[in-house]
């Protein structure tokens, strides 16, 4: 293939990629991570100069920007801070550089234009996960939890291969934007379409397909958890957006999966009474909101990106702050945490109330912007959806920070210095990220 | 910086001090609440300090969310607010919980001040929550520390203002549409065409989250798990204080953007407030105990002023004001009494009370005088407030303000039988020999609220005269039927 500007980033991160697999073998895998962050920071450097251009099969509009962006700083966020815990300590080499075929297949994800390129983003970012959920070091959980992951995210991929075999038996193209039909113009290319809906769907764990996601949040270590919802599900996020905008006709089914994740996540998490599977199901509700805004019409996708971003953010923020913690806990021992980790904690507490959406943290203003056009897209059944299931989520979120817990051996908690900084930064960025939108807008 | 921002984000820079701090904190604390009153104090009596308010934070489709203006209800509620909070810190100086209490009521001190000042009606519902919270808070960490009643209490606030938010939206995305004006200022969405039936249920939804907050029937239900499961200094500022919230709301925020549907809902909103007041007198009557019963007599009064502020007439609405900051005083004064009784280790419950006048006359003497407040007794606070909303009532649905004065004559079964239980008859044989009367503090507190009380029942003119300005401005709109409106 003709190299083409826009690619720029991925090959920045495919190439740092490759490097960082030679790193364990040149012994030379300490610093890996570090060189990771810095790959994945030039990589977001690279797609805000791409900014609004068009390539073959990607295309950096303003949404795949800003999720292109976040997702790179995402990964070099966490990278860099699991470089301070020990469950990457061997091959800290083929860490890093799984984690950045991961980002390279979830920036293909976000950016891409074309069927077949959407599938192997998917695929490059799927099965760096079965390794990393079942990382050298973690225990059996994990273990249990990268095989489920492994089993139904194949099945997921499988489902979009066959949506894309539909569509292109529909009308012979393979582009998600066809230059003279609609994707979903014939039956074939509308079963098709459904179909790539119920893979990516069952990605971000919209119900009906959520069955997965609390046992791999209680099992997957938590390190592992802040690539896994705050990278790969936001990556998915931005391939849905790029999806539902060029087929309006989905909008419909978008509102029903949105509606039921809604309710069963709402439900699932209120009855979970584990910390983790809590944060899995409400996943789920989340992935409804999100879906909430994508029905709404044109409007609803700048919503949609918003709170693809909003919530990466929070992702990372409950995941960093949970990595400290050992990983079986039900539940957070503030005390414990308050006196080792101040900072830390502070970052859990915030990132908990903005995953509830308490003003003004940012989760607060995402999902404001998701009702707004909800209201406006004339979906006021699923604006009110979104309000109840919003108010509901205090219920278990703020039962998550009032619990009194305790941990038997305090020392099996993980204390970082370093960590500090970056849960500083993450309270910034929660309690007053909004404060920016003005000068991102420009 | 401006005098305003200061006012609001003074007890919000002291919490955190104060959460950091491990012992003591209790004149740190006291002195904010003091610098707080004073300031209130000036933003009322001098209300061209805020003139040169800036317009900060502006966010593109939501509007410069830090607008502040000063309006005299938001500062006649703003000095309530800030006379409230020392005296709930003063009355809780001795409990062990004083930290936790003194950082939720700071925190919502400065909420309750940035919702009188905002003009942004998003930031109104952000300072609105936060309240929430606080509250929330307060209830889960003082007095029972039950976690059920905190809960409770988010729930019903939480939902509600929700409720609200999407009617806001609604309004919003309705301005937006027909201008191509998207912001959240009330200016700007006072102007707004909206159709009849959905600015009913737009008015509705506002109705919703406010009058949760107030409690208005029939989401008044968690008010006596609240109030009872906190500490009684705490519920001072819950329910003297916080309750203004979701009444400045609907004067200032609910009445003037949807006038038409104001007017459409002046009936049921009167006759719910009739309802409340008799409802919660009679669950006054059959309270479990001490607490429950200041709930519900605060609940009963309270209803009493929403059925004033629905009227949408001249005279009921001055009632309504005026009974909503009498309220605070006469509630705070109630409240108070439970907590001197709790800090000398009775229950509240009726089966351990009974001939207290015996042990403590002091108490028992400041307890009739709040009590005969709250009877509506002409002299103190709440009889003009009372008076003015029935009497205005009266003209606009005679049936429901008569019901109400059922509750008010309820009122007065309730309280002289409550007071018979706990203060007269035979000494209780499970009450403590050696039981202190009222100490020097505690003695003067009662004398600053007693005065208050007083002051505001003998001379209601210097408040209501500001409040017939402060109508023009705010209730005109509305009491003009709708200019706006279709």
């Amino acid at each position: 293939m003709v190299y083409s500007p826009p690619l720029l980033p991925l090959l920045i991160v495919a190439g740092a990629a490759v490097i960082a697999f030679l790193g364990d073998a040149l012994r030379i895998g300490k610093i890996m991570p570090w060189w990771g962050g810095g790959a994945a920071i030039a990589a977001a450097i690279s797609i805000m100069v791409e900014k609004l251009t068009l390539g073959d099969f990607l295309y950096w509009n303003s949404s795949a920007t800003l999720l292109g962006v976040y997702l790179s700083l995402a990964t070099a966020a966490g990278l860099t801070f699991v470089a301070f815990h020990p469950l990457p300590r061997k091959l800290s080499g083929s860490f890093t550089g799984l984690l950045l075929t991961a980002l390279t297949g979830s920036l293909m994800l976000v950016g891409g234009q074309n069927l077949l390129f959407l599938f192997v983003g998917l695929e490059l970012q799927v099965l760096p996960f079965f390794a990393l959920l079942a990382w050298p070091g973690s225990g059996r959980g994990a273990l249990e939890a990268a095989f489920k992951y492994a089993l139904l995210a194949a099945l997921a991929s499988a489902q979009f291969a066959i949506g894309i075999a539909l569509i292109y038996l529909g009308d012979g193209s393979l582009a998600v934007i066809p230059p003279f039909s609609g994707m979903a113009g014939t039956i074939y290319g509308l079963i098709g379409v459904l179909a790539l809906l119920a893979a990516l769907s069952f990605e971000i764990a919209a119900a009906p397909f959520h069955a997965w996601v609390a046992d791999i949040y209680q099992g997957a270590p938590a390190p592992m958890l802040i690539f896994l919802s705050g990278v790969g599900k936001v990556a998915v996020m931005g391939a849905l957006i790029t999806l539902v905008s060029a087929t309006p006709r989905l909008q419909l089914p978008v509102a029903v999966i949105a509606a039921a994740s809604i309710l069963i996540g709402n439900l699932l998490a209120y009855r979970a009474g584990h910390l983790r599977r809590m944060l899995g199901h409400s996943a789920i509700a989340h992935a409804g909101y999100f879906l909430a805004a994508l029905a709404a019409g044109p409007v609803g996708t700048i919503a949609a990106s918003a709170y693809a971003l909003v919530y990466g953010i929070m992702s990372v923020g409950t995941f960093m702050g949970l990595s400290s913690l050992p990983e079986n806990s039900v539940a957070i021992p503030w005390t414990v945490l308050r006196a080792r980790q101040p900072v830390l904690a502070g970052l859990l507490g915030v990132t908990l109330l903005s995953l509830a959406g308490m003003p003004p943290s940012i989760g607060f203003f995402a999902k404001l912007f998701v009702i707004i056009v909800d209201i406006h897209g004339q979906i006021l059944w699923l604006a009110l959806l979104v309000a109840f299931g919003s108010a509901f989520s205090f219920v278990y979120y703020l039962s998550a920070l009032w619990k009194p817990a305790t941990l038997s051996n305090p020392d099996r908690l993980l204390c970082r210095r370093g960590w500090e900084g970056f849960a500083a930064l993450g309270i910034l960025m929660l309690a007053l990220g909004w404060v920016l939108v003005p000068y991102g807008m420009g | 910086m401006n005098l305003g921002s200061v006012f609001i984000l003074l007890p919000w820079l002291a919490a955190p001090w104060l959460a950091t701090r491990r012992t003591g904190g209790h004149c740190f604390a006291m002195a904010v609440a003091l610098v707080e009153l004073v300031l209130a104090l000036v933003l009322r009596l001098a209300p061209g300090m805020l003139h040169d308010t800036s317009h900060a934070l502006f966010i593109p489709m939501l509007g410069a969310l830090w607008t502040l203006h000063d309006g005299l209800l938001g500062g006649t509620l703003a000095v309530l607010t800030a006379l409230l909070l020392p005296i709930s810190l003063a009355f809780a100086w001795r409990l062990p919980e004083f930290r936790a209490l003194a950082l939720a009521a700071l925190v919502m001190e400065g909420a309750l001040f940035g919702l009188f000042l905002a003009d942004n009606v998003l930031m109104f519902y952000i300072f609105y929550e936060i309240l929430a919270l606080a509250g929330a808070f307060l209830i889960l960490r003082t007095g029972h520390k039950s976690r059920t009643a905190a809960l409770l209490f988010l729930l019903y606030t939480v939902v509600g203002s929700l409720l609200f938010l999407v009617a806001l939206v609604g309004v919003y995305v309705l301005h937006g549409a027909q201008t191509g004006v998207y912001d959240f200022s009330v200016l700007i969405l006072a102007d707004t065409r909206i159709p009849a039936t959905a600015g009913l249920w737009m008015f509705l939804g506002m109705v919703a989250g406010l009058a949760v907050k107030m409690p208005l029937f029939p989401l008044h239900s968690w008010a006596s798990s609240s109030y009872g499961a906190a500490a009684p200094a705490g519920s001072i500022f819950l329910s003297g204080a916080a309750v203004t919230a979701g009444a400045y709301g609907l004067i200032h925020f609910a009445m003037p953007m949807l006038p038409q549907a104001a007017l459409q809902f002046a009936p049921v909103g009167i006759t719910l407030g009739a309802i409340g007041t008799l409802y919660g007198a009679f669950l006054a009557l059959n309270a479990d105990n001490l607490r429950h019963f200041a709930a519900y007599a605060s609940v009963s009064h309270m209803n009493l002023a929403g059925l004033g502020l629905f009227a949408l007439q001249a005279q009921a609405m001055r009632g309504g004001i005026f009974l909503l900051i009498a309220h605070g005083l006469v509630s705070a004064g109630l409240f108070g009494v439970v907590a001197v009784m709790e800090a000398r280790g009775l229950t509240g419950e009726w089966a351990g009370l009974g001939g207290l006048f015996r042990r403590a006359p002091r108490l028992g003497a400041w307890m009739l005088f709040f009590f005969l407040a709250g009877m509506g007794l002409p002299g103190l606070a709440n009889f003009p407030g009372e008076f003015l909303s029935l009497a205005g009532a009266f003209q606009v649905l005679p049936w429901a303000a008569g019901l109400a004065t059922l509750g008010i004559l309820a009122g007065v079964i309730y309280f002289l039988r409550i007071y018979e239980r706990v203060m007269l008859g035979p000494l209780n044989a499970v009450l403590p020999d050696a039981l202190a009367d009222l100490r020097q503090g505690e003695w003067l507190l009662f004398w600053v609220l007693g005065l208050l009380t007083l002051w505001m029942g003998l001379d209601p003119q210097t408040v209501l005269a500001h409040l017939g300005t402060l109508l023009s401005a705010h209730g005109s709109e509305a009491l003009g039927g709708g200019g706006h409106g279709v």
